[in-house]
């Protein structure tokens, strides 16, 4: 009785002297207390969670029985409520709570709970809480969202915006309903089920007239059809309509019953195999491509792939495979792409790319840096991007010998490999004719630590040639080879020769 | 037999035993990173400008085979940096002015482990408090990152990244303004 009367003084201890309410109690074994609260605070003692300036009302009735039966409707109109670094604004969606359950120090039942904020947000089940576990179980749970666009707004964006400015850059419109039965959590079991009907909009994608029905847990062994379909994706690869996604959850996993065809950019992607698996949390599949040509791209490249397996993780997104992009008449093919925190501000991108014959006539049409007529072959070793930058790579250019290809490199060429190698144009060029034939160009660059390493791949008497001239024209050699220029520097010479 | 069998059980033992681990660790270039970085973000100064450079005598003559070193090549670079060094550099240095008055009020210190540690909540409403927990959890969370790109650009290994934390928060104790909360070695929390 002592400890079930402590019990009740620290509910009781919860409310500041500024709640003025009338509440009586016979013997600790009823406790009732109704009426009304304005700047009621209160903060956790470890600071972790707490309210401040809370104005609502306030009906509880506590019976001491074998358990302390709850029976309890709070309504709050105005103040805060921290949880963590989570700030919510009563004031903007006001919230109402109507309980009745069963109470000791171990934890909660409610036989009955329904949790409404303003006309947006109805959340009603049945379920209990163990306090010494952290688990919870719901025996049954509906929440319905009337409003995503707010509830986004309120629950998420507002009070995570500081520490996830992505979120104001994602829109979500439509309603949302969350069903469970017999769920748990930690320990994911039971069902618990998401449908939407709405529109969503991130960074480059818009997606309308979305309708799904999807297991965010399913652990139960019977097959259960689930779908995903959206009426309209669009991007800056155009507009792709009526997008259907078949699917079926069984055993905590969600199947694509079907291989899908996508058309996209030009071409189409096949997506297959796609597994989904709930805790934790993974996308696995197969894509191929067909004649990907992206719009907006600087350069003409067609993406094809013969069957990349994919893994998605929240770490990672890794490729198995690879993706071939044919470009002025060679091959550039693309493997060893992984994405290191995918979902993260800062995603790593790793590669590895090997390019094959492809056509420095047409490439240089493309580019500032000169005319230079032949082929390349070489690699991107190592590549890393990180926050939208080259962080390391190694690369390997070298020209190869084509019958057809005529092999010869224009003076503006030459002056911008001098400048890219050492800093600076060659000098004394007035008598130089235009273009003149060389025998080989092998260059070797390496990113590392914000420092650039060039070489020459050509080694002859003890020199290093990044340009080998026929009889006639001009040898570039490294007189350097090895000595580091900073990231900075290279950045200016670049725009050196953009500007030449 | 035996006792020559545990003669050699136990040299073997003292041999090991006698192993000396050297775990590399540059102190010199990890003091030089630490200062350079903490300066760049703290005193809001523009990236470390390369000094002026002319470009090589354009009238000087060269022969066929190009001769010019370039001008960045003149000594080994010492600065430390890479491409997320320099994007987590940006979001320090954006951050500051909104962490500047809750280090000048107290509310915020700088920690021996080269973070930023909540002091004190008093006087702030929960909205503050709120912004205090966000700007000190995103704060740290790209120190976090600061320290594992610089460790693994200096080749510090992952185990002594700590060390290299202690002499960035030397740094960041240095750079607060005065009457600041900063902690001592001991553990103790005293006004810069």
């Amino acid at each position: 009785m002592i400890v079930r009367a402590f019990f009740l003084l620290n509910i009781i201890s919860l409310f500041s002297p500024q709640l003025a309410v009338p509440f009586f109690y016979n013997d600790f074994s009823i406790f009732q207390m109704a009426g009304g609260v304005s700047g009621f605070c209160y903060m956790s003692p470890d600071g972790t969670w707490g309210g401040e300036n809370l104005r609502g009302t306030v009906n509880v009735r506590i019976v001491d029985q074998e358990l302390l039966g709850i029976s309890a409707e709070v309504s709050l109109e105005e103040g805060y409520f921290l949880y963590d670094k989570w700030l919510f604004d009563w004031k903007e969606t006001p919230l109402t709570i109507q309980m009745r359950g069963a109470m000791d120090r171990h934890g909660l039942a409610f036989e009955e709970g329904e949790i409404t904020f303003a006309d947006n947000f109805r959340l009603s089940g049945q379920g209990s809480a163990d306090f010494e576990e952290r688990s919870i179980y719901l025996k049954s749970l509906k929440a319905s969202f009337a409003d995503t666009a707010h509830a986004y707004r309120e629950f998420l964006e507002k009070p995570l915006k500081t520490l996830y400015p992505v979120m104001e850059k994602i829109a979500i419109e439509g309603k949302l309903t969350v069903t469970a039965q017999d769920f748990s959590y930690p320990e994911w079991g039971g069902e618990l089920w998401a449908s939407f009907e709405g529109a969503v909009s991130v960074p480059g994608i818009s997606l309308d007239q979305v309708s799904m029905l999807v297991p965010l847990c399913y652990e139960g062994p019977l097959r259960k059809e689930c779908f995903v379909r959206i009426g309209s994706l669009l991007s800056d690869q155009g507009r792709v309509s009526n997008l259907s996604f078949p699917l079926t959850a069984e055993s905590g996993q969600i199947h694509l019953t079907k291989a899908l065809r996508i058309p996209f950019a030009g071409g189409s992607v096949l997506l297959s195999s796609l597994v989904e698996t709930t805790a934790p949390f993974s996308i696995a599949g197969k894509l191929s491509f067909e004649n990907i040509s992206p719009r907006g791209l600087p350069i003409p490249a067609v993406f094809a792939s013969d069957g990349a397996s994919f893994t998605l993780t929240l770490e990672k997104l890794s490729v198995e495979g690879s993706v071939v992009c044919n470009v002025w008449g060679g091959e550039v093919l693309i493997g060893g792409l992984e994405i290191n925190d995918p979902v993260s501000a800062s995603p790593r991108i790793k590669a590895e790319i090997v390019f094959k014959e492809v056509d420095l006539e047409r490439l240089s049409e493309y580019s500032v840096f000169g005319e230079v007529k032949g082929a390349i072959s070489g690699y991107i070793k190592d590549l890393v991007i990180a926050y939208g930058q080259p962080e390391a790579f190694e690369l390997v250019i070298e020209t190869v010998k084509d019958k057809g290809k005529r092999q010869s490199i224009s003076l503006t060429a030459v002056n911008n490999i001098s400048i890219l190698a050492q800093g600076a144009p060659i000098m004394a060029s007035w008598f130089l004719p235009e273009t003149f034939p060389y025998e080989r160009i092998g260059i070797k660059c390496k990113l590392k630590n914000d420092l650039f390493y060039i070489h020459g791949l050509i080694n002859d008497r003890g020199l290093e040639y990044l340009v080998k001239r026929k009889r006639f024209g001009i040898d570039v050699v490294n007189r350097s080879p090895g000595q580091p220029i900073e990231f900075k520097e290279m950045v200016k010479r670049l725009e050196t020769i953009s500007r030449r | 037999m035996k006792r020559a069998r545990w003669g050699f059980v136990a040299l073997v033992v003292f041999l090991l035993a006698c192993v000396t681990v050297n775990i590399y660790f540059p102190v010199t270039a990890a003091e030089k990173t630490a200062e350079e970085i903490v300066k760049e973000v703290r005193e809001q100064i523009p990236e470390k400008e390369e000094e002026e450079k002319n470009l090589p005598d354009g009238s000087e003559k060269q022969s066929w085979h190009f001769i010019k070193v370039a001008y960045a090549q003149g000594g080994e670079a010492l600065e430390v940096s890479n491409a997320s060094i320099r994007a987590i550099k940006a979001s320090l240095k954006d951050r500051y002015p909104a962490i500047l008055p809750y280090l000048q009020k107290g509310i915020v210190g700088e920690n021996q482990d080269g973070f930023v540690e909540v002091r004190t909540m008093e006087g702030l409403a929960l909205p503050g408090k709120a912004q205090v927990k966000q700007l000190v959890d995103a704060e740290n969370k790209d120190r976090t990152n600061l320290y594992r790109e610089v460790g693994n650009a200096l080749k510090i290994d992952q185990n002594q990244v700590g060390r290299l934390q202690e002499i960035f928060a030397k740094e960041w104790q240095k750079s607060v303004p005065p009457g600041s909360w900063i902690q001592a070695d001991d553990g103790s929390w005293v006004t810069r």
